[in-house]
């Protein structure tokens, strides 16, 4: 577990229990998207997997990372490590469920990853019920839980009140709020947060990605404590997001109205969503992506973008009043937005909208 | 590794080790057979991390040890589309050359510690040995029954009950239950875990059309089967079932006061024909017992009625009416070949029992029909 960077409570609360040899059955990792939830419950999983796990030199409970659990974990094919995400569905033996797009995780799933069943004409084998392969206990992994939907987390009740002997679920989720009240309290919740600057430092020694220092400077501030975003934010050059729309945001901080900005951010999006799409259906091989996620996933980089500019804002500020209240309605702003995108408003229309609010905004403030 | 190998006989154990592959998965090592050539004989294993399946092939000449992972399904299409009689393996480093007389395949495939062991025999201890013949008797008589959909997930598989050298296997859904006895040689002792029905169905592929001796190994975790003697016996293992089987002997009823005993394929026969009348809501037929004669009817509502009748020479007993299932009786006549059996009954609202011999119980619950 020394892998993880920058989660030090995170890890206490579970050397804590793995020392106490008393290990709680059900867990959820939550915390912002990028900082580590799933890398830590896969190195947990490790340590419960692993039969000669123990303390080291610094007291921490480590498997040993050359050991044959490690070596089949890290290959994915340890046979007690199950790992269930929604794009697992393209590989369901249920016709229905591989040609659905990836939006969230269905019930269906669930029954052919963990909880057996019957799903379609098919009568499917319970993974979690069984006896573990290797005898060291079994661990699932359900990465990004909140897309479970509501008869799948109902389904879950049973196995999370009751697991089979000797059997972990970990559910790793950036929304706790979606998953039911039933689930919470069944589970022993660690909460992960955002890495400070020295371990962002630490984790951009290790990244090893060429940037200038500029962009990595910029990515550093926009990814805000998370290696996952400063990977995205990378690969998807949102550097040059940044300095496209930087002169038009001053225009609107002047009052002035910034007509080409809506159209700009739409545009983005717009790649993003396609760059998304394209990608995720190469390496599955599938034309399975749904463009409508990639496409709210692209208007949360925008909007992160602009809160990004008007937290730098906020920051720079000082004792001027004016500018303070510029930026601060400039936050409210895009968290209107943010609720628009939520409850499935045009895209487009919502960054028009914006665009034009900001505008208004800032001619407020001024005046 | 070098090996050359009877094409005939590579084909048998690759469709039999292919089976198990799983046929989709996001990591390809798990769609993969892994070949080893050790001590004169080419070994196919694979699993699905549930199921594991080994098989010695002794029709080859090995030239160099060694092991490789190569991907299951182009392995088979090679060996069934080659002509060749023979056919050369070989590794280098993590790629495979299969070469024919006029062929060269050259397939990368991964290294082999990175894929999960399948269990070898050698390390387990043989807790009892069976007899094909009977193991598939067993089988073929309680697997049927086991439950397919319910959160009583001990129920989802069958019973592996020994104890000295009588075996029960039991299955149940929780409207019936199908209990059969066999012997096996072993020790004193008890052992007694539940088996998937998965590893049941692959373990009576196995065992078909062999009359072999079948040695079984239970543990916490798994049980083992070797199928035959020697290097070339295939090893099925298998994870088993999580809890704990509900206590089945209580279900068995000792009080039946009316017996009767059929020829399986006649009442099998007017059992079906009641059932041409029932439907979803109906599901019930009617078995109504006299002295001298078995009246069964059934009826579909506004479709129509059926009347069957069947003479009895031997009921013991009052008359008595009872509904059941029609499915559920000619399912376990099904399994009995064609074997004289005995019908067991109390009272409508009481269980009934079908028997034959020692060897196989099969307890129905009646349903309602007023």
């Amino acid at each position: 577990m020394n892998r993880i960077l920058g989660q030090p409570r995170a890890i206490d609360v579970l050397q804590a229990s793995l020392r106490s040899g008393r290990i709680h059955h059900a867990w959820i990792f939550s915390g912002p998207p990028g900082v580590g939830k799933f890398t830590t419950a896969v190195e947990f999983a490790r340590i419960l997997l692993a039969p000669d796990a123990g303390p080291n030199l610094s007291g921490m409970i480590e498997a040993d990372p050359e050991g044959k659990t490690s070596r089949l974990i890290d290959a994915a094919t340890h046979p007690d490590l199950h790992v269930v995400r929604k794009e697992l569905a393209l590989y369901s033996e249920n016709a229905e469920l591989r040609r659905k797009k990836q939006t969230n995780i269905p019930i269906d799933l669930l029954r052919e990853t963990m909880l057996g069943g019957k799903s379609g004409e098919k009568q499917l084998e319970a993974p979690a019920y069984r006896t573990p392969a290797l005898g060291h206990g079994k661990v699932f992994i359900i990465d990004e839980a909140e897309l479970i939907d509501t008869t799948g987390q109902n389904a879950l009740l049973k196995t999370l009140e009751e697991p089979p002997k000797q059997t972990y679920l970990v559910l790793v989720t950036s929304r706790p709020d979606r998953l039911l009240p039933t689930i919470l309290s069944r589970c022993q919740h660690v909460r992960f947060g955002t890495l400070d600057e020295e371990a962002m430092q630490q984790w951009w020694s290790q990244a090893g990605m060429k940037l200038t220092d500029a962009e990595r400077d910029w990515i550093t501030r926009f990814s805000d404590g998370s290696p996952g975003q400063a990977v995205i934010a990378s690969e998807y050059e949102m550097y040059q997001w940044q300095l496209t729309i930087a002169p038009m945001l001053r225009e609107v901080e002047q009052g002035r109205y910034a007509a080409e900005l809506g159209e700009t951010l739409a545009s983005f999006v717009e790649d993003y969503a396609k760059r998304f799409v394209k990608q995720f259906n190469k390496e599955e091989g599938k034309d399975a992506a749904s463009k409508d996620i990639a496409n709210k996933a692209g208007v949360r980089h925008v909007l992160n973008l602009l809160a990004q500019h008007a937290r730098q804002q906020l920051a720079q500020a000082g004792n001027d009043s004016a500018r303070i209240e510029r930026a601060l309605s400039m936050i409210d702003r895009i968290r209107d937005a943010e609720t628009q995108i939520h409850s499935n408003v045009n895209l487009k229309m919502v960054l028009e909208n914006l665009s034009s609010q900001l505008t208004d905004g800032a001619r407020t403030a001024v005046a | 590794m070098k090996v050359i190998c009877d094409r005939a006989a590579l084909l048998d154990a690759v469709n039999l080790v292919g089976g198990v592959v799983v046929s989709r998965t996001p990591t390809p090592i798990l769609l993969c057979i892994k070949l080893t050539a050790k001590d004169g004989l080419l070994i196919l294993a694979a699993t699905d991390l549930e199921v594991g399946l080994r098989l010695g092939v002794d029709q080859v000449e090995v030239q160099d040890e060694g092991d490789i992972l190569i991907p299951s399904d182009k392995l088979t299409q090679i060996v069934r589309a080659s002509d060749d009689p023979t056919l050369t393996i070989e590794a280098e480093g993590n790629t495979v050359h299969i070469r024919g007389k006029d062929a060269h395949f050259t397939i990368y495939g991964y290294d082999p510690k990175e894929a999960p062991e399948v269990r070898e025999f050698g390390d387990a201890a043989v807790d009892c040995e069976i007899d094909s013949h009977i193991l598939r008797g067993l089988i073929s008589r309680t697997l049927f029954a086991a439950a397919t959909e319910t959160s009583r997930y001990a129920i989802n598989g069958v019973l592996f009950d020994r104890d000295g050298k009588k075996l029960r296997m039991v299955a149940t859904d929780g409207r019936r239950l199908a209990l059969a006895n066999g012997d096996c040689k072993a020790k004193d002792g008890k052992v007694s875990c539940i088996l998937p029905t998965k590893a049941l169905n692959l373990l009576n592929k196995l065992i078909a059309d062999e009359e072999v001796n079948v040695r079984v190994a239970v543990d916490d975790n798994q049980a083992v089967f070797a199928i035959g003697e020697g290097g070339t016996a295939a090893i099925l293992s298998s994870n088993l079932v999580e809890g704990a089987f509900p206590p089945f002997e209580d279900v068995i009823p000792r009080d039946q006061d009316k017996k009767v005993s059929f020829d399986s394929h006649s009442l099998s026969s007017a059992i079906r024909r009641a059932a041409l009348l029932t439907n979803e809501e109906s599901k019930g037929v009617r078995l109504s017992f006299q002295k001298d004669q078995l009246t069964l009817t059934s009826r579909a509502p506004e479709m129509g009625e059926a009347e069957i009748h069947v003479d009895l020479t031997d009921y013991e007993g009052d008359p008595v009416e009872i509904g059941f299932n029609p499915g559920f009786i000619t399912d376990a006549l099904k399994v009995v070949d064609g074997k004289q059996v005995i019908f067991e009954m109390k009272a409508p609202n009481k269980p009934g029992v079908i028997r034959t011999g020692n060897d196989f119980t099969y307890v129905i619950m009646p349903v309602n029909l007023q």
